[in-house]
């Protein structure tokens, strides 16, 4: 009687047991590790939970223009194996969450970051990731989440995109037009703007904190295509402001500033926006070389830390 | 730890299998273990309350069965109530009266405001280990209990955990007992609570949580909404608490059966009620039986004139609604029941009316829906914010009435039940679907459980096979569903209402 009963427990439990296969077959976030890569990467969660199957001392976090580096070749350039926790429009304040949190996972030691006006900018700030941790250290709520399903099923006719190394970052309509995004969508943003002393705490915070603790702290200012330096820094007279944070942050960590009007700036063919370089190898012959290399001359080097 | 979470879908079957591999002698201690367990989920500090209740009512109880001194046991268990409820009071009702103190002065005294949490269930187990010390001093000659000896049995009497933090606030003479008796696993007794459980899941997940996404909408956005929309959101409301808490009910007693402990219903299909009296007997019964054994027989009761017995009543129903909350809502909402009960035994005792024209069971139907409506408008004030909500509501609810006013009400639901399904295009019909379909059958196994006697569990496990499997798994396919729908970013759903008191 008691087979029999057993054996009725597991047919009731025959739906959920369906419910849980499917939902790990079609979950986007590669949360279990099966896929090959997860469909929407550069999210809190996926990076997450990637660097929970992998983790390192040596973390590289930022938004969008830290996503796309080329872990080996950052070994190889540095020496040291990296994890990268840089997520789509990462905030100052997502930033010092997943700092903290990757601190209390293994000892950070290393740490690069990107910062630039935009990030610095006074701001609400962006929702808080503590949910994304805690769903990712929680497999049973991450399956009954609502948004979380509902994304899962919603990528049943969603096939994966190649990921091949010409392939343009983005092909979003409105980032053709270099002008149309500097001024439909940068400039609006910054007619009042301010530096966020929230957001300078935040990056100062993981700063002092990885250092404090033998560490090394680099900060990359990214480079901003010259229509975002014609259509919104100079109109708004936001050059003061652009050095001021530079100068500040520059006292406690070395910056690696890209973010002035270079000649690289005034390219437009390897843009895909204001912000972004429209291939992948840009971001790792120009961006890494420089922060494990020798620099370049599209390169500031800042540092008043002796003083 | 909430019954509706993946936590206690992996607690529970561990602790029945746990439970039935250990040696009997072990078993309570574990069992207790257990539910120390459950409670310091929440937060931890709070089981100090607990444990400090538990040993003060043991302690009671030692001492008032050691003595026969008349004055002195009363004294003792004077003392004990005292005490017990002053936690009670310094944990819930010391900033609502701080709040009064300052409306009467005009003197602000924020500095003297706690900011201590309300600790989950402490209206239940109060009232349980004080239930307890009342018994013993009556002793089993005048409906009492002896002194429970065994500090672990008593200990579990209190702490249990399926009925810990929301009911059914047990009485020691049925609870106790069964902690003396050994338990073997018995697949009926397992069976039987696995299927209350799934019943109890079904009313608190697929209906309630789901009520509660677009009573919640109604009211953060009462203002800007019709009558009629605001007065089919206390309709759902009505039934959502019902589902809510007697669900929770389900899946404590579903829960304890698993381990072999029975405990006692506390609802019994309440809104097929013809009576208010009807209604208090079968709503929240044991509370409703405590108040009346503890505090309005020892008042007097009915045994007393008849004026007396109306301010009897009211005073508990005034309790009842102080039980539920520090607000001048839940005041309001025990004082209107009150009027309600005083005014229905008055009318039943003096006015004898006859519906001699009307078939007996029209009549019924008449006095049910009247009951009901009654019950529901007094709900506005349960779950307003504040009086002023209230009566915003009340006031509103056929404001502007015509023929439109339909027509928008059933517009403003539909786009509701667009907005809670995450605005998902097909998942607003099937949400308003899954609401009225619910609401429909639990009419149907209310009024089939008062007028043949059977619950949906019995009526359930009578069925043949294959109409038994379908059921059960559409109410799982369901529950899944609504549970993932009603989930926030943490993955957690809705609470029990209940919990807040």
């Amino acid at each position: 009687m008691v087979k029999k009963f057993v054996f009725k427990i597991f047919m009731a439990l025959l739906p959920m047991v369906i419910y849980v296969a499917c939902f790990v077959m079609c979950e986007p976030y590669n949360y279990f590790g099966i896929h090959e890569r997860a469909l929407r990467d550069w999210t809190p969660l996926q990076v997450i939970r990637e660097y929970m199957r992998n983790p390192s001392e040596n973390i590289i976090i930022g938004d969008s223009r830290m996503n796309h580096y080329d872990l080996e070749y950052a070994e190889e350039l540095s020496g040291k194996k990296w994890a990268n926790l840089s997520t789509g429009g990462q905030s100052s304040n997502q930033t010092y969450e997943l700092y903290v949190w990757a601190n209390s996972q293994v000892g950070v030691e290393n740490v690069i970051m990107d910062m630039s006006f935009w990030q610095i900018m006074e701001s609400p700030g962006s929702p808080s990731v503590i949910p994304a941790i805690y769903i990712a250290e929680h497999p049973l709520d991450y399956m009954v989440t609502r948004d979380y399903v509902i994304e899962a099923f919603s990528q049943l006719n969603v096939q994966a995109a190649e990921k091949i190394e010409t392939q343009p970052v983005n092909e979003a309509k409105y980032r053709e037009d270099l002008i149309n995004y500097a001024t439909q969508y940068i400039y609006p943003g910054c007619i009042d703007y301010r530096i966020g002393e929230d957001q300078l705490q935040h990056y100062l915070y993981v700063i002092n904190d990885v250092q404090a603790r033998g560490g090394q702290a680099k900060i990359l200012a990214p480079v901003v295509q010259e229509s975002i330096w014609t259509y919104v820094i100079e109109p708004l007279q936001l050059e003061p402001y652009l050095e001021e944070y530079k100068e500040e942050v520059s006292k406690y960590a070395v910056v690696y500033d890209m973010e002035w009007k270079s000649d690289l700036a005034k390219e437009q063919d390897c843009f895909a926006d204001g912000f972004h370089f429209s291939n992948w190898r840009y971001y790792n012959e120009i961006y890494l070389q420089n922060l494990f290399g020798d620099g370049n001359k599209y390169v500031i080097i800042r540092d008043n830390t002796d003083n | 730890m909430l019954f509706n979470s993946t936590s206690y879908v992996l607690f529970l079957p561990i602790s029945v299998i746990l439970y039935f591999v250990l040696p009997q002698k072990f078993r309570n201690i574990f069992l207790l273990a257990a539910s120390y367990y459950f409670y310091m989920c929440w937060m931890p500090q709070y089981a100090i309350l607990i444990g400090f209740s538990t040993v003060a009512t043991w302690l009671t109880g030692w001492w008032l069965e050691k003595t026969t001194h008349t004055t002195k046991r009363k004294w003792v268990l004077g003392a004990n109530i005292v005490i017990n409820l002053a936690i009670l009071f310094v944990f819930k009702y010391y900033n609502f009266f701080a709040g009064a103190i300052e409306i009467l002065t005009g003197n602000s005294i924020s500095m003297y405001k706690s900011s201590l949490l309300l600790p989950v269930g402490i209206s239940f187990y109060t009232f349980q280990a004080l239930g307890y010390s009342i018994d013993v001093y009556k002793g089993p000659d005048n409906g009492g209990v002896r002194h429970e000896k065994n500090f672990i049995n008593y200990a579990l009497f209190v702490s249990f955990f399926p009925q810990l933090v929301a009911g059914p606030i047990e009485r020691s003479a049925n609870l106790l007992p069964q902690f003396r008796e050994k338990h073997n696993f018995s697949v009926e007794n397992a069976t039987e609570g696995l299927r209350i459980i799934l019943v109890g899941m079904f009313k608190k997940i697929v209906i309630a949580d789901m009520l509660a996404l677009v009573v919640d909408k109604i009211f953060s956005t009462y203002t800007q909404l019709n009558g009629l929309t605001l007065l089919l959101g206390i309709f759902f409301f009505t039934i959502q608490i019902y589902c809510d808490f007697s669900g929770y009910s389900d899946v404590a007693r579903g829960s304890a059966l698993l381990f072999g402990f029975r405990l006692m219903e506390n609802f019994k299909a309440p809104y097929m009620s013809t009576s208010i009296k009807e209604f208090w007997g079968k709503w929240h019964i044991s509370l409703s039986t405590w108040f009346k054994d503890y505090v309005y027989i020892p008042l007097g009761g009915s045994r007393v004139g008849e004026g007396r017995k109306y301010i009897n009543l009211m005073v508990i129903f005034l309790l009842s609604g102080i039980w539920h909350g520090a607000n001048y809502t839940f005041i309001l909402w025990g004082i209107l029941h009150g009027i309600y009960r005083v005014i229905e035994e008055f009318v039943c005792k003096h006015i004898k009316i006859k519906f001699r024209i009307l078939p007996g069971k029209l009549v019924a139907i008449f006095k049910t829906a009247f009951v009901f409506c009654m019950v529901m408008l007094f709900w506005t004030y349960f779950r307003a914010d504040n009086l002023a909500q209230g009566n915003y509501f009340i006031t509103h609810f056929f404001s502007n009435l015509n023929v439109k006013s339909f027509q928008v009400c059933v517009n403003e639901f539909r786009s509701i039940a667009q907005v809670v399904m995450a605005n998902i295009a097909g998942l607003g019909e099937i949400y308003r679907g899954i609401i009225w379909i619910s609401i429909l059958l639990l009419g149907i196994t209310d009024w089939c459980y008062k007028y043949c006697g059977k619950s949906v569990s019995q009526m359930v496990a009578k069925l043949p096979g294959f109409f038994r499997w379908f059921c059960y798994y559409g109410m799982i396919i369901l529950i899944m569903f609504s549970f993932i729908m009603t989930t926030n970013e943490y993955g957690q759903a809705g609470a029990f209402l209940y919990f807040q008191f």
